[in-house]
């Protein structure tokens, strides 16, 4: 069933990129060209203290890079299974129709607009994809990472003051204390990783490390590794528009360093706020409805009596 | 909960200087040593108000504030509350048991501490060191499984709050008592384990079990830390304790 899916996906890739000739700008780099343009010629307003651009507001992406950070046709569902002709949703999400099919993009991945996987982490990636609803730590709200807080399908805001600069993301209420001009290393590992930034012109660079290789990179089961460091430039290219650039290097997943970029909006008026989305609230019944007293019928039943039948076959 | 009132105040510090703010109900005073050591590496933020409060009620005169204390400002001219802050206290919100008054002397301090939860868990503890296997297979051997938390986890500070050059046993002055008046028909109980929905919001890592970011802000065992970051348009005000983040848009300026 894996490599039926694969191939699929792969073909449905291949369709997005093929007038791309081989060594050619894929449409998401095209797509950059006007912004990087913009950027050079406009003047973002200062922030306070009257030095540096001002990040302040509620930003979000308009993309479909959540689901998927390379080029993708629609399909049906984040996780397929083999059907009679073609593939089809899996069991997990058929009842979704509609709303849980995934919306096509030319992906954020530029160059040639495919991660440089090493053929180990791309047989993982393809593991998760097949596995998508079952293993993606978003379906489980855990934290996201970075950089995959900063183009979910909820905006976050930025707090900046005239030596502070804080993210904090809808999702979860996640969170980025960016330290400014600072040598300090991470720590620890952390879900949000270890944010150490500074000031390039008007560019905002942020080295990301320290970060748990738990989380991945959007809902298709892309990843990153043990030792993934996020290079990000964050640059007001107009009033209403904040281009994102980031290079994510780690030799163990990736044969070389490579590179996002996107386009962030502003939200304004009655938009420019950001809402609760505690989501550990609303997974309790998928992660936790088989520990239950009296777990409901269907998955969470179905789990807590195979489960039991294990114990009894172990002696447990 | 009508009725109640509490003064709240300590060891909050900063990189940078002391704080003082007034909110409806709490007065915060000044406070003498860090916590973290060295000058300025943490700021001393008042308990149980809110940032918007700090923000309105800047300019009026504040209740515990330092004789010719004046607020640095920021750019654009609002009292500076920025930078990173702890209210870690053995002061607790109602009055413990040992506790007969809401204000003691040094002395009594002294005692009341000795009989501190987190001193005796100290003292309990003292020793525990000892990570031999024999050591913990004698620790073990109950198969307590409440040690998630031993004292080298808790971060409860090593007094009782001053306010108003006081020193406090509870946050609650109101009634004298120094207990929340809970209505019976409010008191809940969590004997119900069937399922998430029964158990408490903290338990569920909804909220902090401190009520970390507020309101009302409240110490605990650990995590007692706040970052303020402060813009023209919104005070963002950020609890260390199960990362609450309360975002105050500034709506008015009183000054």
């Amino acid at each position: 069933m894996k490599k039926i899916i694969s191939s699929f996906l792969l073909a449905a890739g291949l369709g997005a990129c093929q007038t791309d000739a081989p060594g050619s700008p894929s449409a998401a780099t095209q797509a950059a060209a006007p912004a990087a343009t913009a950027a050079a010629a406009y003047r973002a307003p200062r922030a306070p203290g009257g030095v540096h651009p001002d990040l302040n507001g509620v930003w979000q992406a308009l993309s479909t890079a959540h689901y998927n950070i390379e080029a993708h046709t629609a399909q049906a569902a984040l996780q397929m299974r083999a059907g009679p002709y073609v593939p089809v949703p899996d069991a997990s999400v058929v009842a979704l129709g509609a709303v849980g099919a995934v919306p096509a993009g030319v992906g954020i991945v530029q160059g040639d607009g495919r991660i440089p996987y090493t053929p180990e982490a791309l047989r993982q990636r393809d593991e998760n994809r097949a596995r998508a609803v079952e293993l993606d730590p978003e379906v489980k709200c855990y934290l996201p990472g970075v950089p995959r807080a900063n183009y979910m399908d909820k905006p976050f805001q930025i707090f900046q003051s005239e030596d502070q600069v804080f993210f904090l993301y809808e999702f979860l209420g996640a969170h980025r204390n960016i330290l400014l001009n600072s040598d300090e290393e991470a720590q620890l590992d952390s879900w949000m990783g270890h944010s150490v930034g500074h000031w390039e012109g008007d560019t905002l660079v942020v080295e990301v490390t320290g970060l748990l290789p738990d989380t991945w990179l959007d809902r298709s089961g892309n990843i990153k590794g043990p030792a993934t460091k996020v290079t990000e430039r964050w640059t007001r290219t107009s009033d209403h528009t904040l281009r994102y650039e980031a290079t994510i290097e780690d030799p163990e997943v990736y044969t070389r360093p490579w590179k996002i970029a996107l386009n962030l909006y502003k939200r304004v008026g009655e938009d420019a706020k950001i809402n609760q989305f505690k989501c550990v609230e609303f997974v309790e019944e998928l992660m936790y409805g088989h520990l239950r007293r009296d777990p409901l019928p269907g998955p969470a039943l179905e789990r807590a009596q195979r489960e039991a039948a294990e114990r009894a076959r172990s002696g447990q | 909960m009508t009725g109640l009132k509490t003064e709240m105040s300590d060891r909050l510090y900063g990189w940078k200087r002391p704080l003082t703010m007034r909110a409806s109900r709490t007065q915060v005073t000044e406070h003498s040593t860090a916590r973290y050591g060295t000058e300025n590496t943490m700021k001393n933020v008042s308990m149980a108000l809110t940032a918007i409060a700090f923000a309105l009620g800047a300019a009026l005169p504040a209740h515990g504030q330092e004789a010719g204390y004046k607020s640095p400002k920021t750019a654009w001219g609002a009292p500076d509350l920025g930078g990173f802050w702890t209210n870690e206290s053995r002061t607790i919100m109602n009055r413990p048991a040992a506790a007969t008054k809401l204000t003691v002397t040094e002395a009594e301090e002294t005692e009341l501490l000795k009989r501190n939860v987190y001193t005796r868990v100290e003292e309990d503890e003292a020793g525990a060191s000892d990570v031999s296997e024999e050591a913990s297979r004698k620790l073990l051997a109950d198969n307590n499984s409440n040690r998630g938390y031993n004292r080298f986890w808790m971060e409860p500070g090593s007094h009782f709050a001053r306010v108003k050059g006081e020193i406090r046993t509870s946050w609650v002055i109101d009634p004298p008592d120094g207990r929340i008046p809970y209505r019976e028909s409010a008191r809940r109980s969590f004997n119900d384990y069937g399922g998430p929905e029964a158990r408490p919001l903290a338990e569920r890592c909804l909220r902090g079990f401190t009520n970390g970011a507020g309101p009302v802000i409240n110490n605990g065992m650990y995590n007692n830390n706040y970052q303020i970051v402060q813009t023209p348009e919104n005070v963002l005000l950020f609890a260390e304790m199960i990362f609450e983040s309360r975002v105050i848009p500034i709506v008015r300026d009183l000054k």
